[in-house]
């Protein structure tokens, strides 16, 4: 397998079963992505976007085909081995930011590396540069609740980034941002592929943020549907 | 509390709601619909508002229970009987007088207009105390009363029952024939036809052949609460006087007023009024007792201390039922917030908010109510059997024959327990209905409020802010002030004695106090963070509780004591402030807990979650960490003072044992001339089985105690006036106590120990002991009729260390003796003076107490055996034992088992909590779900989310039962130095740590599962879960 890709999917096909009725949601996906590339994954609601990311990631199972991240296949992981995956190479950002309200910034960040094992100490010390570097110095110790959307989002990235994980997976990291926040968002993002050369692949609705990534994928009924390079 | 104000108060808040029911239908639809749509939570709800209700009605119907069961013995024992005349003789016995002065009596009484129409009846007696020995089957007993009976004037009293069938008057029986009531029958193996010998006086014995009669009417008399054992032998009352040599006496009558077994006594205080000044002119004078309606009033008395207890005790369940409902309700408003947003946005006032929850809360309340009187029942069955259990020996003996309750008892349980919720649901709906719109609709978690949290408790008044009336603004807006404001008037008023009316005074000193602190502390959070009001509020409140007791003298000028309801009060005091001050630093302990466990791969991030979830909902945990603190404090406090008494056993037998194993008493009536000589001379006996044998003087007079505080002069006048004043005046304000005469040989042998003495005058209490055998005109008495010095006055006989006492017989000796000692022991009870008092002043050569110490080579066992068999061997003189150690662990057993039983009533508050931290482990798994998508996304497994929820539940449980156990032993440090401080201090450990597991175990169990849940959701799908 090419070590350049980072992820490779093979046939991948997604069947959620709710008892009555049975829903295709992903039909024989084929997908590689470069280390360091920025992928979008774009398409109309309900087109398997999210599923896809999820099957992808190793939070959800595959029905039928196969998943190398890093060389290594994910769907014959347990599901421990899957998480402590996750936990050291991969980082996560969602539309809803997904921060624990009962913890400040900084504890938010530090969070994944305590769960990895790092030292309380140094986990502490890295989660505020982190959260230095994406522009919240100054709000360490503010809670969610007490943070602006555009501030959440760049708390959600500092934790997704904190243990400098190869690939980011990244959930409308703009759909509950205003558009001049968006822009700094993604921003941010590309910033950060440039400077640390991880590899995003983001689900997205806005063309715009489509736009800013090294390659987008046009999904249509669970199906990637085309393909357009930056 | 009167049932029919508290009907009438709920019947007017209730209408209140109907009509506002009527007025907003729509609203009362919304809210009823609610309890339909989630069967499963108003299953919930309605359990946990039960416990309240059912608490008051068990522990009223426990009440009601013992109070029949108590009072029906006096009315079985006394029957007809509502008074008795008598005259004590010196050794305590019945005095002897003419059956012509009855007839004297039965003639005033006839002629005399008040009394004529309430006198029934009159039966002249003798009863005089026997032992007999049953010759069929070798079964003696020591204690039995001899009654001679004169039917033809008594018929109102009836006539005997007899077991084998048929009745009887007792005058066709044969001068060698008796009847025996069952109870005696019983004891001793008696049947129809048995030969029954009895010891009635020195060296003076007779034999009957019985017929058994039945318990019922006058056979049964001398039984029951606080009366005694009731075994009667009857013959016919000549056959008596022939018997015991008195010709023509009598030395006991009853009276039967008119009106039946209940209600006859009802007349008692007027026959006894009426009669005293006529039986006061006789000689020997004559005293009138109003022996049933005594008894009854001892026994109601005794049944309502016993339901207040539960009562007290259940008022933690009470409390910890009130909290789980708040936070239940608490948290159906989060789970309802979106759709209460939206309902607001479309037009609903807060108003209504708060209508629709108090419309869908009273009928949770009503439900509840109406159920809890009714489990109530069932809580009074439980406890009353284990009452009977612990507390009645016969083995075939049916608790349930006086399960009774009164329809006041339900509707005042009812009633309350419905006030209680209501008023419960009232704070929680006006609660949930404080939300902003827009955080409603999107589901945003509500900021935290600086100030006005504690408006929710303030009355909605706002209908007085039409009238321009400033109320309602200044109890919201200035509530911290006017808290502050009521505790220094509280501490005001126990400064200067003005509660002492009204309440009791460590109530308004301590409380107050308190509440003034609680109230400053509000006051900082306008300058401060809460963080740190609330430490310091905590802090300070904590410490006035929780340090000894001497502060409080110092501040207050009297002592502080444990009473019960201070009890309660100490445990809310304690366990709040405890709680402000864990809930507003909670770092500290998650950085103990990092610092302890961080270092394990993989706990540190569990920890942080484990405990700061909890931590940012303090309402919530507040009130949880609470049910479990407090009721767990309560019964660590019981465990410790159980473990107190237990732990110093060996102590507190040597401090009442005097150095002896066994007090025996015999029959006065035959006394031993000696003793010693009479084991000697005993072939089943051996003297070299007892290495002490000591006798004592023993004189049973009238004893009228003058306090020592008074002037001189004043004190010489009142003794003077009671060394002379006629005897039959003594009735109401002096009472018949043993005189204890000892004898050199006690004096030397034993080491009776004091519990107070002047310690200016005598060195030790040794020293006190030598003072009384020195000199004739001091005295010691015993503990139980020690004046308090707190609490409600010792009825009867009180003294302290100082007064003189008047003692009077019946034959008219007097002598009058200073208090200089009250001894540890209450075994025996009587004044302790030399014996020349009783001897030479009081003219008795009589001794009715003896003390043994028995050969040290003797085991436990043995010792038992040889006080049996100095029963039996001594039954002609009516001997009676008391084994000091095996009384006192007998005792010590019962009154564990009594609170054992206290133990698990306060269970029920523990039910309380575990059900209520089951439910908040449910409820969380659905708020979170989410967020357990993130954590399983950024790395957790599945045990570490599984071990997260698990550890969250078992944080507030631990710290509850660890802040309880913690508070109690405090607590019960304050009562050792109250009351025990001269015995050893111990923690029950065992008992404690059993305790701590069992709630903990249970707790574990109720949250396994929703936390298992929660680690099994796949984090796709949690990751989706919108709201």
């Amino acid at each position: 397998m090419d070590n350049d890709y980072i992820v490779v999917a093979r046939d991948l096909h997604k069947i959620y079963d709710t008892g009555k009725i049975k829903v295709h949601a992903l039909r024989g996906i084929d997908l590689n992505v470069k280390r360091g590339e920025m992928v979008a994954i774009m398409g109309p609601s309900g087109c398997g976007k999210t599923t896809m990311l999820n099957c992808l990631s190793g939070l959800d199972n595959l029905t039928k085909g196969e998943v190398y991240i890093e060389g290594s296949l994910l769907n014959t992981m347990t599901d421990d081995e899957k998480t402590e995956y996750r936990a050291r190479r991969m980082g996560f950002i969602f539309q809803f930011f997904n921060l624990l309200p009962v913890l400040n910034a900084v504890e938010n960040v530090e969070l994944p590396l305590l769960v990895a094992g790092v030292k309380q100490s140094e986990a502490r010390e890295r989660a505020i540069e982190m959260l230095e570097m994406v522009g919240l110095g100054d709000q360490l110790y503010q809670r969610p609740a007490e943070l602006s959307g555009g501030e959440r989002q760049r708390v959600t990235i500092a934790r997704s980034l904190v243990n400098e994980p190869a690939i980011i997976w990244a959930d409308e990291p703009t759909g509950n941002l205003d558009t001049e926040t968006s822009k700094e968002i993604v921003d941010l993002i590309v910033d950060l592929n440039k400077k640390n050369k991880q590899t995003f692949i983001v689900v997205t609705h806005d063309p715009a943020v489509g736009k800013r990534m090294n390659r987008t994928l046009k999904m249509e009924s669970g199906k990637i549907v085309g393909e357009e390079v930056a | 509390m009167n049932s029919h104000f508290l009907l009438f108060l709920v019947i007017l808040i209730l209408g209140f709601i109907s009509i506002q029911g009527i007025r907003m239908q729509f609203l009362l639809k919304m809210g009823i619909r609610n309890l339909k749509r989630r069967k499963v939570n108003t299953l919930i709800v309605v359990l946990g508002l039960m416990i309240g209700t059912a608490i008051i009605s068990g522990s009223l119907v426990v009440g009601d229970t013992l109070e029949n069961m108590f009072t029906k013995g006096v009315y079985d024992s006394y029957h007809e009987t509502d008074e008795v005349i008598f005259s004590f003789d010196q050794n305590g016995s019945y005095a002897f007088f003419n059956y012509t002065t009855y007839l004297e009596i039965k003639q005033f009484a006839k002629n005399n207009p008040q009394l004529s129409n309430k006198i029934e009846g009159f039966s002249p007696e003798i009863n005089v105390p026997v032992s007999v020995f049953n010759l069929n089957t070798k079964l003696s007993e020591p204690a039995v009363t001899l009654v001679g009976f004169d039917y033809n004037e008594s018929k109102v009293f009836g006539d005997f029952k007899l077991k084998k069938g048929g009745t009887a008057t007792g005058e066709e029986l044969a001068p060698d024939e008796a009847f025996v009531n069952e109870m005696l029958a019983e004891e001793i193996d008696l049947k129809d036809g048995h030969r029954l010998m009895v010891f009635y006086g020195e060296n003076q014995s007779v034999i009957f052949k019985v017929t058994v009669v039945k318990n019922e009417g006058r056979a049964l008399f001398g039984w029951g609460y606080g009366i005694g054992s009731g075994y009667n032998i009857f013959i016919p009352l000549e056959r008596a006087q022939t018997l015991l040599g008195k010709e023509g006496k009598i030395n006991y009558i009853k009276i039967s007023n008119v009106g039946g077994v209940k209600d006859g006594m009802k007349k008692s205080q007027e026959v006894e009024e009426a009669l005293a000044p006529y039986l006061y002119s006789k000689r020997p004078v004559l005293l009138i007792s109003k022996v049933k309606q005594e008894a009854i009033e001892r026994a109601v008395e005794g049944s309502k201390s016993l339901r207040d207890l539960f009562m007290v005790m259940g008022t933690f369940t009470i409390i910890a039922g009130m909290m789980l409902v708040i936070n239940i309700f608490v948290m159906l408003a989060e789970e309802r917030k979106s759709e209460m947003g939206i309902a607001r946005a479309v037009g609903m006032k807060r108003k209504h908010l708060m209508y629709m929850f108090l419309f869908e809360g009273t009928a949770y309340s009503l439900l509840s109510a109406l159920v809890g009187s009714f489990v109530g029942l069932g809580v009074a069955v439980v406890i009353i059997y284990a009452f009977a259990k612990i507390f009645i020996t016969e083995s075939d003996f049916n608790p349930m024959q006086f399960f009774t309750f009164s329809v006041d008892s339900l509707i005042l349980a009812f009633c309350g327990g419905l006030l209680i919720t209501l008023f419960t649901i009232y704070i929680s709906s006006r609660k949930v209905s404080k939300l902003n719109i827009i955080r409603a609709i999107r589901n945003i978690p509500e900021p935290h409020y600086q100030r006005h949290e504690m408006s929710v408790l303030a009355p909605d008044i706002s209908f007085l802010k039409k009238l321009k009336i400033k109320i309602y603004d200044l109890v919201l807006r200035h509530y911290e002030i006017l808290l502050t404001v009521l505790g220094i008037f509280l501490v005001f008023s126990a400064f200067v004695n003005l509660s002492e009316a009204m309440y009791h005074k460590e109530w308004a000193g301590y409380g107050g106090l308190s509440l003034a602190i609680y109230g400053f502390t509000l006051l900082l959070r306008r300058w401060y963070p809460d963080k740190w009001a609330f430490s310091f509020g905590g802090t300070a409140v904590f410490l006035l509780w929780a340090l000894p007791f001497d502060h409080y003298q110092l501040l207050f000028g009297v002592k502080m004591h444990g009473q019960m309801e201070m009890f309660v009060i100490s445990g809310l005091f304690l366990v709040s402030s405890a709680l402000m001050v864990i809930m507003y630093n909670h770092h500290l302990i998650l950085n103990t807990l990092t610092r302890m466990f961080g270092w394990i791969r993989g706990l540190a991030p569990i920890f942080k979650t484990a405990v700061s979830y909890p931590m940012s909902n303090r309402f919530r945990t507040g009130m949880t960490l609470a049910i479990f603190s407090l009721i767990i404090f309560t019964i660590t406090v019981l465990a410790m003072i159980m473990g107190l008494i237990e732990g110093n056993i060996d102590q507190l037998t040597e401090e009442q044992s005097g150095g002896y194993d066994l007090v025996a008493t015999n029959n006065p009536l035959t006394p031993f001339r000696d003793l010693r000589k009479e084991i000697e001379e005993n072939e089943n006996l051996s003297l070299q089985d007892f290495k002490k044998i000591v006798p004592l003087y023993t004189s049973f007079s009238l004893v009228y105690g003058v306090s020592g505080g008074l002037l001189k002069e004043k004190r010489n006048e009142i003794i003077e006036k009671n060394l002379t004043r006629p005897f039959g005046e003594f009735q109401e304000d002096a009472d018949w106590y043993n005189i204890i005469g000892c004898t050199e040989q006690f004096f030397k042998e034993s080491d009776y120990q004091l519990d107070e003495w002047n310690e200016k005058e005598f060195k030790d209490y040794k020293d006190v002991w030598k003072a009384v055998k020195e000199n004739d005109s001091l005295a010691i008495i015993d503990i139980t009729v020690k004046e308090r010095e707190y609490g409600p006055p010792r009825e009867g006989l009180a003294l302290k260390v100082g007064d003189f006492v008047v003692i009077r017989d019946s034959e008219n000796h007097s002598k009058v003796v200073k208090v200089v000692g009250v001894t540890k022991q209450g075994i025996i009870r009587g004044i302790f003076v030399n014996e020349n008092v009783v001897r030479k002043d009081l003219e008795t050569e009589s001794s009715y107490i003896t003390l043994f110490k028995f050969s040290e080579s003797l085991s436990s066992k043995e010792k038992e055996k040889l006080a049996k068999k100095l029963e039996s061997e001594m039954v002609a003189y009516g001997m009676q034992t008391f084994l000091i150690e095996k009384e006192i662990r007998d005792s010590l057993r019962m009154m564990k088992n009594f609170f054992s039983l206290l133990e698990s009533f306060l269970g029920l508050g523990l039910v309380v909590g575990i059900a209520g931290l089951g439910i908040i482990t449910i409820k969380s798994v659905t708020e979170r779900r989410q967020q357990i998508g993130m954590l399983r996304a950024i790395g957790f497994r599945q045990r570490m989310v599984h071990l997260s929820f698990l550890l969250e539940s078992s944080f507030i449980a631990l710290l509850g039962i660890f802040l309880g156990v913690v508070l109690g032993i405090i607590l019960s440090v304050r009562i050792w130095l109250d009351g025990f401080e001269d015995v050893a201090f111990v923690i029950p450990w065992k008992t404690i740590i059993i305790i701590s597991l069992v709630s903990y175990f249970f707790t574990f169990i109720s949250t396994y599962g929703p936390s298992k849940r929660a680690a099994k959701i796949p984090p796709a799908e949690a990751l989706r879960y919108v709201g």
